[in-house]
């Protein structure tokens, strides 16, 4: 045999087949169906109480469409993690991963394939919730606003870094179960509480990946706001409590987004190709 | 020339040491047996061949190229099946046999042709199947059909015919055949030790992480040649008289007519024993047998030195 192949062909390799494994599987398929039904469902209520309710409510598209995409972070952290809970774990329990690992391909180049399917299928998922939204949009208010297309660019970014945290926990857990909880639970319950916590300590949150998410329904608001401070009088005694809210920028919601995308991906990295197939 | 080498490659995990200093090489074609009782280090040797382990300390070379320091060049031409490998299940039999073939820069026509090929010889199951659909003995075959693939020059294969039903296993045992005679290194873990004989034509024998034992099977069946022969007798023999022929080291008793004698000797001497015990009762039938790897194995594995 001749030299071997570069890393390139052997990318693209791993990710054409990779991608193909996703789109058979149950997962993705079920995956479609849950995006689609809540979009759906959403859409037929609002149809139901008529265009003039809704138009009254949300005077302007991008409003509605903030209120309408509301359950976008949802869905993609629920696609990230089933997407990418399990796609190293595969290997390194073995399995998969003894005809895998034993070729002459570099982890970096099948970790890389890997990720990109993953990706490739999690846009795919977000984009039916998108595709929705667009309709919503033409049909109440007969245009489609330009905001939109920036919410979608942050919800990718948002589920390439969901993707790189269930990543980060594929590699570490050995079963491809436990990976795939615990990026649940994580994503779903960690990063919200840590977002709270950073609230009611009057700090803005911009350590939480969940706060970072935020941007991609508020980039649609007509009347956003970085900060607001709430005073409120408890009681008789003069008691007061201060309440702080902060809403990222969009810019600042996509450096938090990438800053986790980039972190957990090169630390899940180094875990993957260094870590041994005991068996 | 195909070469696979061992420096002095060792791996423990912790304290528990599951491969210790073990060194060899061997180069050009041939099947190399690796036996030993499950626990000897046989996998964890061929893990560290394959880069699914990293030595603690000693080398692994495939060609001459480090697999730890470069898996990737190291392992272009060499074949392996380690543990229980098992494809994507929602992979076909043939998008994993092209899967494979296109990470080893094969060409589309030559991926086809080599599939419908080994198909046929492996007796592969619908192609279009798959492979989450299919037995474990028909994954396996698609396994192993992944390796031989590339047509790759050397090949590392852990227990390959277990999980087979014997039908199978005659396939696959006739193919590592045909591949030995077309010059490729083969190094085959295994605890059939009929099959090692039939297959490999050197022997290396390992426990406890420790290598006993590397030679040809030729001249381990030399060293460990033990020559029983069954002779049965018209009437009962005197005991004292056939333990008294010259050569006969051991007699055993099934009968009173029919006895097991072990001796270490030649023909010429297995010839002098039947005349010896016919001037001491009618014979009126015998037999021979040579034990050679189960011989060296027991008394390698199990009990004392060579005789």
């Amino acid at each position: 045999m001749g030299a071997p192949l570069g890393d390139f062909p052997q990318f693209w390799t791993a990710f054409l087949y990779q991608f193909r494994s996703y789109l058979r599987t149950w997962r993705f398929v079920g995956l479609v169906i849950f995006v689609a039904i809540i979009a759906g469902a959403i859409f037929a209520v609002q149809a139901h109480n008529g265009v003039a309710t809704v138009t009254t409510v949300h005077p302007d598209a991008s409003d509605e469409l903030s209120t309408y995409l509301a359950l976008v972070v949802d869905a993609s952290i629920l696609t990230g993690a089933l997407l990418g809970g399990d796609a190293l774990a595969v290997d390194l329990q073995g399995g998969p991963g003894y005809l895998m690992l034993t070729q002459p391909v570099r982890r970096r180049t099948l970790f890389a394939g890997r990720f990109a399917a993953a990706a490739v299928t999690g846009c795919v998922v977000i984009s039916v919730y998108y595709l929705f939204a667009a309709g919503v949009s033409e049909y109440f208010y007969q245009t489609i606003p330009g905001a939109l297309a920036v919410s979608l660019g942050l919800a990718f970014l948002f589920i390439l870094a969901t993707l790189a945290v269930a990543f980060f926990f594929s590699s570490f857990f050995r079963s491809p179960t436990v990976g795939i909880v615990a990026s649940v639970l994580i994503l779903l319950l960690a990063f919200p509480t840590l977002t709270s916590v950073g609230t009611l300590g009057g700090v803005e949150p911009w350590f939480s990946l969940d706060y970072g998410s935020t941007a991609i329904v508020d980039v649609l608001m007509s009347n956003f706001v970085h900060e607001s401070v709430q005073h409120l009088s408890l009681g008789k005694k003069g008691g007061s409590l201060t309440i702080y809210s902060w809403y990222p920028y969009p810019w600042e919601g996509a450096l938090i987004m990438a800053a986790y995308l980039v972190g957990f991906l090169a630390v899940s990295y180094v875990i993957y190709r260094y870590k041994e197939v005991k068996g | 020339m195909p070469a696979l080498e061992a420096i002095r490659l060792t791996k423990r995990f912790g304290a528990f040491a599951a491969l210790q200093d073990a060194s060899f090489r061997y180069e050009g074609g041939g099947a190399i047996g690796y036996l030993g009782p499950n626990g000897a280090g046989k996998t964890t040797t061929l893990k560290l061949f394959t880069g699914l382990l990293r030595p603690t300390q000693g080398q692994a070379l495939l060609d001459g190229r480090d697999v730890t320091a470069d898996p990737k060049t190291a392992l272009w031409d060499v074949g392996a099946m380690v543990e229980n490998p098992e494809p994507y299940p929602s992979l076909t039999a043939r998008e994993t046999l092209s899967m494979i073939g296109e990470f080893r820069g094969l060409s589309r026509e030559t991926i086809r042709d080599r599939t419908e090929s080994l198909a046929r010889e492996l007796e592969l199951p619908p192609l279009d199947q798959r492979t989450g659909r299919l037995s474990k003995g028909q994954k396996q075959r698609v396994v192993l059909a992944s390796v031989l693939l590339t047509e790759p020059s050397i090949l590392l294969l852990d227990e390959p015919t277990s999980g087979l039903d014997p039908a199978e296993r005659v396939i696959v045992r006739n193919i590592l055949v045909k591949l030995r005679s077309q010059h490729r290194l083969i190094l085959m873990s295994s605890h059939l030790l009929q099959e090692v004989t039939e297959i490999c034509d050197r022997v290396i024998f390992i426990n406890q992480g420790k290598i006993l034992l590397q030679d040809t099977v030729a001249n381990i069946g030399q060293r460990f040649r033990a020559t029983t022969l069954d002779v049965e007798f018209s009437r009962p023999p005197e005991l004292r008289a056939l333990a008294a022929i010259p050569g006969v080291t051991r007699v055993e008793s099934a009968t009173p007519t029919r006895f097991r004698l072990a001796f270490d000797g030649s023909e010429e001497q297995r010839a002098q024993i039947l005349e010896a015990c016919q001037r001491l009762a009618p014979v009126t039938s015998f037999s021979s047998s040579k034990l050679t790897l189960e011989e060296a194995y027991l008394a390698l594995i199990q009990g004392p030195s060579p005789r």
